[in-house]
């Protein structure tokens, strides 16, 4: 199969200057909370030393007089989301890998593109302006991954013939495994991938695991990592600007129940509930929270889908004063009947063990208990029987 | 034999029940009971029922109680029973 990588070099901080195009002259790091600890999530380019995931006072000791902005992941997602939309009218099979690096299938698409130029200026055409992109097309992911990742900025590479002599002296560190294994490579002296395809496959199974052969394969170019094109799902994206900055859990319930309004409004009589949605705010120092949402069964009206994310609210604390609520609607689903058997009797008791379990999981300690005989011979009454936790 | 641990019963074992709910019980002059309170003071109109249980005897706390079914005045029937080795009432499902 033919893959198509497309790469967006520092796609965060492109996203960032899309939204405030003064950024782009200035020196800047997109940073993210990690715990307590702030780290670098990408930074503008030409800042020398940094690198994705370093920690915030480590970079800011490199690059101490940049400005710091705050990652607007759910921004980010929504971008890369319409740019692999666009994607899409190029070549049906888009995957979205990781923000900034999607994958396209493209067999089969000679009768609309001839060749690969012509291919090549349909997606550069799919890709906004603002974002620097890189090509790459190869036999497998791995390898249009390298193909992109070693092509010009806005330009492309195309990796057929001898895959070896290209691959030979590229690092090890390209190799999409575990640091940990990046490590011992080099512990073992192997720094570049012709040394690492070299290596017979027995010794390098029994030093790295099942991880051991990947690399061996990798490392001589093939790679059987499926595409995992995106499923067409119908996107409903909500959102609201509260009327002031409030850290009432009641103020940010009042604008989530008007977004779910306009929800249900959207779904229509169709018979769908919700079975998942991500919940999003920002606080007013533009910090990010976002949190999953996930439905049992499809909430088929709004007072059960906004108990539940009541709960997730008292459960999760919001970071600051809120000042904006987002909500994307990420799964519907029809509501299922509970499947009838001829043995309902069965059923009927693992039903109820479940429900007890989903109440034991919300409330802890067991609640429920079943009247167990103990020494029903017993002459003294309360030895006779004991109360048992029910399903143990 | 097994020593005990200490440790509290956790979530999770077993729980006892129908265990004595202490009660208190005014005897007339024959030692039988007489009116009992529960919430407010109810006299007994009849006793329907007595036995005694002794068991355990080989523990150094005997079980040994007298027990008596009891009709109230409002003709709700209960089960008391005197605990022999305190003398406390006690009420409880038989």
């Amino acid at each position: 199969m033919k893959i198509l990588c497309v790469l967006l070099p520092h796609f965060p901080w492109r996203c960032e200057v899309l939204k405030d195009p003064a950024i782009e002259g200035r020196p800047a790091m997109v940073t993210y909370a990690a715990g307590s600890h702030r780290q670098v999530l990408d930074f503008s380019p030409g800042l020398d030393n940094l690198q994705r995931d370093m920690p915030l006072q480590q970079a800011l000791a490199y690059h101490g007089e940049v400005e710091l902005l705050h990652a607007d992941i759910p921004c980010y997602r929504s971008v890369f989301n319409e740019i692999l939309a666009s994607l899409e009218q190029v070549s049906p099979l888009v995957e979205g890998s990781e923000l900034g690096c999607a994958y396209a299938g493209i067999d089969g698409l000679q009768l609309i593109y001839p060749d690969d130029d012509a291919l090549l200026k349909a997606t550069g055409e799919a890709i906004p302006e603002t974002f620097m992109f890189q090509i790459g097309i190869a036999g497998n992911k791995f390898l249009a991954y390298l193909a992109a990742r070693r092509s010009p900025p806005g330009g492309h590479r195309v990796l057929t013939g001898d895959v070896a002599s290209f691959l030979r002296k590229l690092p090890c560190d390209v190799l999409p495994v575990s640091m940990k294994s990046k490590n011992r490579l080099h512990d073992f002296g192997i720094h570049t991938l012709g040394q690492a395809a070299a290596l017979p496959p027995g010794p390098i199974q029994s030093q790295f695991g099942p991880e051991g052969r990947r690399i061996r394969d990798l490392a001589r170019g093939y790679d059987d990592t499926p595409l995992y094109p995106r499923m067409m799902e119908e996107a409903i994206e909500e959102s609201t600007a509260l009327a002031s900055v409030t850290v009432s859990l009641e103020a940010i319930l009042v604008a989530v129940e008007l977004m779910l309004v306009r929800v249900f409004v959207k779904i229509g009589h169709r018979g769908m509930g919700i079975r998942s949605l991500i919940l999003r705010t920002r606080t007013w120092n533009a910090e990010n929270w976002e949190r999953t949402v996930q439905f049992k069964e499809p909430s088929l009206d709004i007072k059960s889908t906004l108990s539940r994310i009541k709960r997730i609210l008292e459960d999760y604390p919001q970071p600051g004063p809120v000042e904006h609520v987002g909500m994307s609607i990420t799964r519907l689903g029809y509501p299922q009947g509970r499947q009838k058997s001829l043995f309902s009797k069965v059923r009927a008791r693992d039903h109820l063990m479940n429900d007890i379990r989903q109440l034991e999981f919300r409330l802890g300690n067991p609640q429920v208990f079943t009247v167990k005989e103990v020494e029903p011979w017993s002459r003294i009454p309360e030895r006779r029987y004991a109360l048992a936790p029910t399903g143990r | 034999m097994v020593e005990d641990t200490g440790k509290t019963l956790r979530a999770g074992t077993y729980r006892p029940v129908n265990t004595p709910e202490p009660v208190r019980v005014e005897e007339d002059a024959s030692g039988l009971p007489a009116a009992l309170k529960i919430k407010r003071r109810q006299a007994i109109a009849a006793v329907e029922d007595r036995w005694r249980i002794d068991d355990e005897w080989w523990r150094a706390e005997a079980v040994s109680r007298l027990y008596y079914t009891v009709r109230l005045a409002s003709g709700q029937r209960l089960v008391l029973y005197q605990d022999l080795s305190s003398g406390d009432w006690y009420r409880q499902g038989y």
